[in-house]
């Protein structure tokens, strides 16, 4: 991998964002530093980014959003998962680990 | 069999029915655009703000300047002009947006060349006018049947001559009183717009 931190493939920030989201409710900000942390910093995540994924994911009704308080006392706008993006979750989950264990199986063919 | 993973498309949607935003939803929401666009840039400007400062304050904790923080904090963001544009995309009035500036702009073509436009209307109307008149005129005297459960069964009697098919003429209120009493074909008989005439005796 080098030193290069490798940017995310096509359309798996969708499924970090409900994974993060499934740790409890957040405003984009907090979305983006959990990501960060769970991939202990190793992934590059263009932070802006991640809002047009949220309103896609809210228009798909995966999550929900709401103004709220933040813990500096600012309005934020709070995600939260909804039954039907966790349900897609799971399946983007399934999906994942079957595509990156078959890539993973044709490149380590000697 | 490996199923690509597309967070963005029909990938992520198979083998589990989307249970989308309703439709009413979604049109509220594209509406809204519409109509107080600058409210929905607001919210998303006053959001992406809240990121930014947040980011400038953990790199300031972090031990940069100011200066420096809050630059790198919009670095990290990413070219906000694009990312506008792709949340406009899914925030935005969507087709319903270009649909009007479309006739916006036609209004405005419209109003540039005046007597274009008052041509185009001009056929149009006539265009338009002359056809309703001539369906309507078709539809009430050939398509549409008498509003009564039996057309076929209802005629209109005038008084005629044998040799002359042409000849129609209204009769007298005693034939009809005659005809009617000794109808036995058929259910009953009407007379319709009876008028009164003077008859002056003639003068010599």
């Amino acid at each position: 991998m080098g030193k290069q931190k490798p940017e995310l493939p096509q359309g798996t920030l969708d499924m970090l964002v409900l994974k993060a989201l499934s740790l409890g409710q957040m405003h984009g900000y907090g979305v983006g530093q959990r990501i960060g942390q769970l991939a202990e910093d190793m992934l590059k995540v263009e932070e802006g980014t991640l809002y047009p994924a949220l309103y896609r994911i809210e228009q798909r009704g995966w999550i929900k959003s709401e103004w709220g308080v933040s813990e500096n006392n600012r309005r934020a706008r709070y995600y939260k998962l909804t039954r039907a993006g966790r349900k897609q979750l799971g399946v983007e989950e399934a999906k994942w680990s079957h595509l990156s264990m078959a890539v993973g199986k044709v490149l380590r063919t000697v | 069999m490996v199923a690509p993973v597309d967070g963005r498309g029909q990938g992520a949607a198979d083998g589990l029915k989307e249970k989308s935003m309703g439709w009413l939803e979604k049109l509220r929401m594209r509406l809204r655009a519409l109509r107080h666009g600058e409210e929905v840039h607001g919210e998303i400007a006053e959001e992406w703000q809240f990121h930014i400062d947040l980011r400038t304050e953990e790199n300031i904790r972090r031990g940069m300047t100011p200066e420096e923080a809050r630059q790198s904090a919009e670095q990290h963001f990413g070219n906000a002009g694009y990312i506008k544009d792709v949340s406009w995309d899914v925030r935005g009035g969507g087709i319903m947006e270009t649909l009007w500036q479309d006739v916006r702009c036609g209004a405005r073509q419209l109003r540039r060349s005046p007597g274009f436009t008052f041509v185009a209307l001009l056929s149009l109307g006539l265009g338009i006018g002359g056809n309703a008149v001539i369906f309507s005129l078709i539809s009430t005297i050939l398509l549409r049947p008498l509003p009564i459960s039996h057309p076929e069964q209802v005629f209109a009697i005038h008084q005629g001559k044998e040799k002359d098919a042409s000849y129609s003429q209204s009769m007298s209120y005693p034939n009809y009183k005659d005809i009617r009493d000794r109808n036995a074909v058929l259910y009953g008989m009407a007379g319709v717009s009876i008028r009164p005439h003077e008859l002056e005796p003639q003068r010599e």
